[in-house]
Protein backbone atom coordinates (compact mmCIF):
# COMPACT_ATOMS: atom_id res chain seq x y z
CA UNK A 1 0.00 0.00 0.00
CA UNK A 2 0.94 3.62 -0.61
CA UNK A 3 2.06 5.55 2.18
CA UNK A 4 -0.87 8.04 2.73
CA UNK A 5 -0.02 11.68 1.70
CA UNK A 6 0.01 14.44 4.42
CA UNK A 7 -3.21 16.75 4.50
CA UNK A 8 -2.72 20.58 5.23
CA UNK A 9 -5.24 21.59 7.70
CA UNK A 10 -5.85 24.89 9.79
CA UNK A 11 -8.07 25.25 12.58
CA UNK A 12 -8.52 27.91 15.75
CA UNK A 13 -6.75 27.08 18.41
CA UNK A 14 -7.18 28.78 21.80
CA UNK A 15 -8.15 31.82 19.80
CA UNK A 16 -5.51 31.52 16.91
CA UNK A 17 -5.36 30.05 14.02
CA UNK A 18 -2.38 27.29 13.25
CA UNK A 19 -1.92 25.42 10.24
CA UNK A 20 -0.75 21.74 10.06
CA UNK A 21 0.28 18.88 7.62
CA UNK A 22 -0.94 15.90 9.49
CA UNK A 23 -1.15 12.31 8.40
CA UNK A 24 -4.48 10.65 7.93
CA UNK A 25 -3.91 8.79 10.96
CA UNK A 26 -2.77 11.21 12.97
CA UNK A 27 -4.90 11.80 16.04
CA UNK A 28 -6.31 15.39 17.31
CA UNK A 29 -4.54 13.84 20.70
CA UNK A 30 -1.38 13.26 19.31
CA UNK A 31 -1.56 16.76 17.23
CA UNK A 32 -2.12 18.69 20.24
CA UNK A 33 0.06 16.94 22.71
CA UNK A 34 3.31 15.63 19.97
CA UNK A 35 3.18 18.49 17.74
CA UNK A 36 1.79 21.48 19.83
CA UNK A 37 3.20 20.54 23.03
CA UNK A 38 -0.39 21.52 24.95
CA UNK A 39 0.13 18.32 26.93
CA UNK A 40 -3.13 19.64 29.16
CA UNK A 41 -5.13 17.29 26.96
CA UNK A 42 -4.70 13.99 28.80
CA UNK A 43 -4.40 10.20 27.46
CA UNK A 44 -6.76 8.24 29.84
CA UNK A 45 -8.29 5.00 28.70
CA UNK A 46 -7.27 6.03 24.54
CA UNK A 47 -10.05 4.39 23.86
CA UNK A 48 -12.84 7.74 23.75
CA UNK A 49 -14.58 6.13 27.58
CA UNK A 50 -13.15 7.82 30.33
CA UNK A 51 -12.99 11.20 28.76
CA UNK A 52 -9.67 12.46 30.17
CA UNK A 53 -8.76 13.67 26.74
CA UNK A 54 -11.85 15.70 26.19
CA UNK A 55 -11.56 19.15 24.37
CA UNK A 56 -14.03 21.07 22.84
CA UNK A 57 -14.45 21.61 19.06
CA UNK A 58 -16.74 23.82 18.05
CA UNK A 59 -18.06 24.02 21.42
CA UNK A 60 -18.99 20.76 21.75
CA UNK A 61 -16.98 18.20 23.70
CA UNK A 62 -15.13 15.16 21.75
CA UNK A 63 -12.69 12.80 22.50
CA UNK A 64 -9.35 13.85 21.08
CA UNK A 65 -7.97 10.14 21.38
CA UNK A 66 -10.97 9.20 18.55
CA UNK A 67 -10.88 12.15 16.37
CA UNK A 68 -8.53 12.32 13.45
CA UNK A 69 -7.08 15.95 13.69
CA UNK A 70 -8.21 16.49 9.71
CA UNK A 71 -11.00 15.84 11.13
CA UNK A 72 -10.87 19.46 13.20
CA UNK A 73 -10.00 21.03 9.92
CA UNK A 74 -11.39 24.36 9.66
CA UNK A 75 -12.91 24.22 13.31
CA UNK A 76 -12.40 25.85 16.57
CA UNK A 77 -10.73 23.89 19.06
CA UNK A 78 -10.54 24.32 22.93
CA UNK A 79 -7.98 22.62 24.85
CA UNK A 80 -7.35 23.36 29.14
CA UNK A 81 -4.41 25.67 27.75
CA UNK A 82 -7.14 28.21 26.39
CA UNK A 83 -9.07 28.68 29.25
CA UNK A 84 -7.22 31.25 31.86
CA UNK A 85 -6.58 34.72 30.58
CA UNK A 86 -2.98 35.30 31.82
CA UNK A 87 -2.99 34.28 35.41
CA UNK A 88 -6.56 34.98 35.40
CA UNK A 89 -8.15 31.88 35.44
CA UNK A 90 -11.86 31.00 34.01
CA UNK A 91 -14.72 30.66 36.63
CA UNK A 92 -14.89 27.25 35.96
CA UNK A 93 -11.58 26.73 37.01
CA UNK A 94 -11.58 28.71 39.91
CA UNK A 95 -14.74 27.18 41.02
CA UNK A 96 -13.00 23.44 40.60
CA UNK A 97 -10.49 24.97 43.22
CA UNK A 98 -12.25 26.93 45.41
CA UNK A 99 -14.17 23.51 45.69
CA UNK A 100 -11.37 21.45 45.85
CA UNK A 101 -12.76 19.11 43.06
CA UNK A 102 -9.53 17.47 42.13
CA UNK A 103 -7.25 15.24 43.96
CA UNK A 104 -4.58 13.87 41.63
CA UNK A 105 -6.00 16.29 38.58
CA UNK A 106 -5.33 13.53 35.58
CA UNK A 107 -9.07 14.05 34.64
CA UNK A 108 -9.36 17.63 35.87
CA UNK A 109 -9.13 19.06 32.37
CA UNK A 110 -11.53 16.63 30.83
CA UNK A 111 -13.78 17.85 33.82
CA UNK A 112 -13.68 21.02 33.18
CA UNK A 113 -13.99 21.48 29.61
CA UNK A 114 -17.18 19.13 30.00
CA UNK A 115 -18.46 21.76 32.25
CA UNK A 116 -17.82 24.60 30.38
CA UNK A 117 -19.71 22.74 27.52
CA UNK A 118 -22.63 21.98 29.33
CA UNK A 119 -22.41 25.77 31.17
CA UNK A 120 -22.69 27.11 27.56
CA UNK A 121 -25.99 25.19 26.58
CA UNK A 122 -27.57 25.50 30.04
CA UNK A 123 -26.56 28.34 32.52
CA UNK A 124 -28.22 26.71 34.98
CA UNK A 125 -28.45 22.63 35.08
CA UNK A 126 -29.76 20.56 37.68
CA UNK A 127 -27.69 17.85 39.90
CA UNK A 128 -29.43 15.65 37.08
CA UNK A 129 -27.91 17.16 34.01
CA UNK A 130 -24.19 17.79 35.97
CA UNK A 131 -24.07 13.85 36.66
CA UNK A 132 -25.24 12.95 33.21
CA UNK A 133 -23.08 15.19 31.62
CA UNK A 134 -19.96 14.35 34.02
CA UNK A 135 -20.62 10.17 33.72
CA UNK A 136 -18.84 10.80 30.52
CA UNK A 137 -15.90 11.80 32.62
CA UNK A 138 -14.34 9.17 34.81
CA UNK A 139 -12.52 10.76 38.13
CA UNK A 140 -11.06 7.68 40.11
CA UNK A 141 -10.08 9.66 43.19
CA UNK A 142 -12.70 12.32 44.19
CA UNK A 143 -16.04 10.32 44.00
CA UNK A 144 -17.45 12.83 42.04
CA UNK A 145 -19.15 14.79 44.72
CA UNK A 146 -16.78 17.66 44.95
CA UNK A 147 -17.31 17.78 41.12
CA UNK A 148 -20.87 18.15 40.89
CA UNK A 149 -20.58 21.20 43.78
CA UNK A 150 -17.68 22.44 41.81
CA UNK A 151 -20.16 22.45 38.57
CA UNK A 152 -22.60 24.03 40.59
CA UNK A 153 -20.91 26.36 41.88
CA UNK A 154 -19.67 27.78 38.43
CA UNK A 155 -22.67 28.31 36.96
CA UNK A 156 -23.70 30.80 39.72
CA UNK A 157 -19.95 32.26 39.33
CA UNK A 158 -21.15 32.89 35.11
CA UNK A 159 -24.49 33.79 36.08
CA UNK A 160 -22.98 36.26 38.65
CA UNK A 161 -21.44 37.70 35.46
CA UNK A 162 -18.13 35.70 35.26
CA UNK A 163 -16.53 35.63 31.71
CA UNK B 1 -15.66 4.17 3.41
CA UNK B 2 -17.59 6.75 4.45
CA UNK B 3 -16.78 8.18 7.88
CA UNK B 4 -19.39 10.62 9.53
CA UNK B 5 -18.74 11.09 13.95
CA UNK B 6 -16.33 8.64 13.18
CA UNK B 7 -17.85 6.66 17.02
CA UNK B 8 -17.33 3.26 15.36
CA UNK B 9 -14.96 3.63 12.56
CA UNK B 10 -12.28 5.10 13.93
CA UNK B 11 -11.86 3.35 16.80
CA UNK B 12 -12.14 0.06 14.07
CA UNK B 13 -9.55 1.70 12.25
CA UNK B 14 -7.49 2.26 15.60
CA UNK B 15 -7.72 -1.31 15.99
CA UNK B 16 -6.03 -2.28 12.91
CA UNK B 17 -8.78 -2.51 10.05
CA UNK B 18 -7.56 -1.21 7.11
CA UNK B 19 -9.12 0.91 4.33
CA UNK B 20 -8.09 1.87 0.90
CA UNK B 21 -10.44 5.24 1.34
CA UNK B 22 -11.98 7.11 3.95
CA UNK B 23 -14.94 10.01 2.33
CA UNK B 24 -15.65 12.52 5.34
CA UNK B 25 -19.34 13.01 4.81
CA UNK B 26 -18.93 16.11 7.70
CA UNK B 27 -19.06 18.98 4.97
CA UNK B 28 -22.41 17.38 3.81
CA UNK B 29 -25.46 19.76 4.98
CA UNK B 30 -28.03 18.10 3.64
CA UNK B 31 -27.73 15.07 5.69
CA UNK B 32 -27.68 17.53 8.90
CA UNK B 33 -31.32 18.46 8.29
CA UNK B 34 -34.36 18.17 9.71
CA UNK B 35 -37.30 18.83 8.15
CA UNK B 36 -41.24 18.24 8.34
CA UNK B 37 -42.48 17.26 4.74
CA UNK B 38 -45.93 15.88 4.13
CA UNK B 39 -46.83 14.97 7.61
CA UNK B 40 -43.56 12.94 7.41
CA UNK B 41 -40.18 13.37 9.60
CA UNK B 42 -37.04 13.55 7.14
CA UNK B 43 -34.15 13.19 9.31
CA UNK B 44 -30.69 13.63 7.85
CA UNK B 45 -28.19 10.67 8.54
CA UNK B 46 -25.72 12.91 9.51
CA UNK B 47 -28.02 14.58 12.37
CA UNK B 48 -26.21 13.08 15.77
CA UNK B 49 -27.81 12.04 18.74
CA UNK B 50 -28.06 15.59 20.14
CA UNK B 51 -29.36 16.50 17.58
CA UNK B 52 -32.20 14.57 17.83
CA UNK B 53 -32.56 14.79 21.33
CA UNK B 54 -32.78 18.72 21.36
CA UNK B 55 -34.67 19.57 17.77
CA UNK B 56 -37.97 21.05 17.84
CA UNK B 57 -39.70 19.15 15.02
CA UNK B 58 -38.84 15.95 16.62
CA UNK B 59 -39.76 16.89 19.85
CA UNK B 60 -43.37 17.83 18.58
CA UNK B 61 -43.51 15.02 16.31
CA UNK B 62 -41.97 12.08 18.05
CA UNK B 63 -41.51 13.10 21.88
CA UNK B 64 -40.87 9.63 23.00
CA UNK B 65 -38.06 9.09 20.58
CA UNK B 66 -36.69 12.40 21.57
CA UNK B 67 -36.80 11.38 25.24
CA UNK B 68 -34.83 7.97 24.25
CA UNK B 69 -32.08 9.53 22.90
CA UNK B 70 -31.42 12.27 25.43
CA UNK B 71 -29.95 9.28 27.41
CA UNK B 72 -28.55 7.30 24.68
CA UNK B 73 -24.71 6.93 25.20
CA UNK B 74 -22.67 9.24 26.68
CA UNK B 75 -22.48 13.55 25.76
CA UNK B 76 -19.77 13.10 23.94
CA UNK B 77 -20.77 10.20 21.76
CA UNK B 78 -24.33 12.00 21.34
CA UNK B 79 -22.28 15.22 20.07
CA UNK B 80 -20.14 13.11 17.54
CA UNK B 81 -22.71 10.11 16.94
CA UNK B 82 -24.96 10.31 13.49
CA UNK B 83 -28.11 8.16 13.31
CA UNK B 84 -26.66 6.74 9.85
CA UNK B 85 -23.57 5.55 11.69
CA UNK B 86 -25.45 3.92 14.24
CA UNK B 87 -27.64 1.74 11.42
CA UNK B 88 -24.60 1.63 9.50
CA UNK B 89 -22.65 0.15 11.73
CA UNK B 90 -25.12 -2.14 11.66
CA UNK B 91 -24.10 -3.39 15.07
CA UNK B 92 -26.70 -5.82 17.03
CA UNK B 93 -26.75 -3.96 20.12
CA UNK B 94 -27.32 -0.45 18.96
CA UNK B 95 -30.86 1.20 19.59
CA UNK B 96 -31.68 3.53 16.35
CA UNK B 97 -32.42 0.06 13.97
CA UNK B 98 -35.06 -1.00 16.27
CA UNK B 99 -36.76 2.41 17.16
CA UNK B 100 -36.96 2.74 13.45
CA UNK B 101 -38.12 -0.28 13.01
CA UNK B 102 -41.06 0.14 15.63
CA UNK B 103 -42.05 3.53 14.11
CA UNK B 104 -42.17 2.16 10.45
CA UNK B 105 -39.74 4.28 9.55
CA UNK B 106 -38.26 4.27 5.71
CA UNK B 107 -34.71 4.75 4.60
CA UNK B 108 -33.81 6.66 1.96
CA UNK B 109 -30.31 5.75 -0.36
CA UNK B 110 -28.52 7.98 -2.47
CA UNK B 111 -26.97 6.45 -5.53
CA UNK B 112 -23.55 7.72 -7.34
CA UNK B 113 -25.87 8.56 -10.28
CA UNK B 114 -28.35 10.92 -8.37
CA UNK B 115 -31.07 8.27 -8.38
CA UNK B 116 -32.59 7.51 -4.99
CA UNK B 117 -33.77 4.31 -3.28
CA UNK B 118 -36.15 3.96 -0.72
CA UNK B 119 -36.78 0.77 0.74
CA UNK B 120 -38.58 -0.09 4.95
CA UNK B 121 -35.82 -0.20 7.64
CA UNK B 122 -37.21 -3.56 8.54
CA UNK B 123 -36.17 -4.60 5.01
CA UNK B 124 -33.83 -7.54 5.28
CA UNK B 125 -31.22 -6.30 2.63
CA UNK B 126 -30.44 -2.44 1.80
CA UNK B 127 -29.21 -1.04 -1.12
CA UNK B 128 -25.28 -0.41 -1.25
CA UNK B 129 -25.25 3.18 -1.43
CA UNK B 130 -25.36 6.28 0.75
CA UNK B 131 -27.86 6.43 3.25
CA UNK B 132 -29.24 9.44 2.91
CA UNK B 133 -32.49 9.89 5.19
CA UNK B 134 -35.23 8.71 7.55
CA UNK B 135 -38.65 9.06 6.90
CA UNK B 136 -40.22 8.87 9.78
CA UNK B 137 -43.87 8.98 10.60
CA UNK B 138 -45.11 10.94 13.34
CA UNK B 139 -46.71 8.92 16.81
CA UNK B 140 -48.07 11.14 18.79
CA UNK B 141 -46.97 11.13 22.66
CA UNK B 142 -47.37 8.09 24.81
CA UNK B 143 -47.51 5.76 21.80
CA UNK B 144 -44.09 4.39 21.42
CA UNK B 145 -42.14 3.21 24.01
CA UNK B 146 -38.39 2.06 24.06
CA UNK B 147 -36.91 -0.75 27.04
CA UNK B 148 -33.35 -0.12 26.86
CA UNK B 149 -32.69 -1.41 30.71
CA UNK B 150 -31.90 -4.80 29.91
CA UNK B 151 -28.96 -4.27 27.56
CA UNK B 152 -27.52 -6.14 26.09
CA UNK B 153 -29.44 -8.97 27.11
CA UNK B 154 -32.08 -7.29 24.77
CA UNK B 155 -34.02 -4.04 23.99
CA UNK B 156 -37.68 -3.78 23.06
CA UNK B 157 -39.31 -0.71 21.10
CA UNK B 158 -42.80 -0.37 20.65
CA UNK B 159 -45.29 1.58 18.70
CA UNK B 160 -49.00 1.64 18.08
CA UNK B 161 -50.43 3.81 15.39
CA UNK B 162 -53.13 3.03 12.50
CA UNK B 163 -54.37 0.64 14.86
CA UNK B 164 -51.97 -1.45 14.42
CA UNK B 165 -48.49 -2.31 16.91
CA UNK B 166 -45.29 -2.49 16.01
CA UNK B 167 -42.71 -4.60 18.72
CA UNK B 168 -38.98 -4.66 17.78
CA UNK B 169 -36.77 -7.00 19.41
CA UNK B 170 -32.99 -5.84 19.49
CA UNK B 171 -29.60 -7.16 20.74
CA UNK B 172 -31.53 -10.82 20.75
CA UNK B 173 -31.02 -11.76 17.65
CA UNK B 174 -28.23 -11.42 14.92
CA UNK B 175 -30.35 -8.29 13.50
CA UNK B 176 -33.42 -7.13 15.37
CA UNK B 177 -36.40 -8.44 14.39
CA UNK B 178 -39.79 -6.60 14.05
CA UNK B 179 -43.77 -7.86 14.61
CA UNK B 180 -46.90 -6.15 13.33
CA UNK B 181 -49.84 -7.25 15.29
CA UNK B 182 -53.73 -5.76 16.06
CA UNK B 183 -53.69 -4.20 19.82
CA UNK B 184 -55.43 -6.96 22.24
CA UNK B 185 -54.93 -8.14 25.38
CA UNK B 186 -51.28 -7.34 26.89
CA UNK B 187 -50.25 -10.70 28.16
CA UNK B 188 -51.93 -12.95 25.35
CA UNK B 189 -50.31 -10.41 22.54
CA UNK B 190 -46.87 -10.83 24.45
CA UNK B 191 -46.94 -14.53 25.06
CA UNK B 192 -48.11 -15.50 21.51
CA UNK B 193 -44.96 -12.88 20.07
CA UNK B 194 -42.34 -14.46 21.95
CA UNK B 195 -43.21 -17.95 21.67
CA UNK B 196 -43.28 -17.49 18.02
CA UNK B 197 -39.84 -15.61 17.74
CA UNK B 198 -37.25 -17.61 16.20
CA UNK B 199 -34.26 -18.93 18.69
CA UNK B 200 -32.94 -15.64 20.51
CA UNK B 201 -29.03 -15.51 20.55
CA UNK B 202 -27.20 -17.52 23.28
CA UNK B 203 -23.48 -16.47 23.85
CA UNK B 204 -21.93 -15.34 27.67
CA UNK B 205 -24.39 -12.24 28.00
CA UNK B 206 -27.61 -14.51 28.40
CA UNK B 207 -29.24 -17.83 27.19
CA UNK B 208 -31.60 -17.56 24.59
CA UNK B 209 -34.41 -19.34 26.82
CA UNK B 210 -34.02 -16.19 29.47
CA UNK B 211 -34.21 -13.71 26.00
CA UNK B 212 -37.32 -14.88 25.29
CA UNK B 213 -38.64 -14.93 28.26
CA UNK B 214 -37.76 -11.24 28.77
CA UNK B 215 -39.20 -10.49 25.10
CA UNK B 216 -42.95 -11.94 26.46
CA UNK B 217 -42.45 -9.87 30.48
CA UNK B 218 -41.07 -6.91 28.56
CA UNK B 219 -43.01 -6.63 25.61
CA UNK B 220 -46.00 -7.47 28.09
CA UNK B 221 -44.98 -4.14 30.35
CA UNK B 222 -44.70 -1.95 27.02
CA UNK B 223 -48.39 -2.95 25.54
CA UNK B 224 -49.53 -2.18 29.22
CA UNK B 225 -47.98 1.22 29.28
CA UNK B 226 -48.54 2.47 25.86
CA UNK B 227 -50.84 5.71 26.47
CA UNK B 228 -54.11 5.90 24.54
CA UNK B 229 -54.30 7.67 21.03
Amino acid sequence: MNQPEPIAIALTLNGRVLRASVAPQMLLADLLRDQWGLTGTKIGCDQATCGACTVLVDGAPMAACATFAWQADGAAVTTIEGLAAGSALDPVQEAFKARSAFQCGYCTPGMILSAKALLARNPAPDRAAIRDWLSANVCRCTGYQMIVEAVEDAARRLREGGR
Amino acid sequence: MCLAGGVDLVPALRAGRRVDEIVSLGGIGELKAIERRDGVLRVGAGVTYAQLAADRAIAGALPDLAAVWRGVANVRVRHAATIGGNLMAANPLYDMLPALMALDATLVFAGADGRQQAVPASAERWPADLLAFIDIPPVPEGRFRFERGFKPVISVAVAAAGGRVRAAFGCAFERPLVRTFAPGDAEALAAAIADALPEPVSDWIAGGAYRRKLARVLLARQLQSLGRP
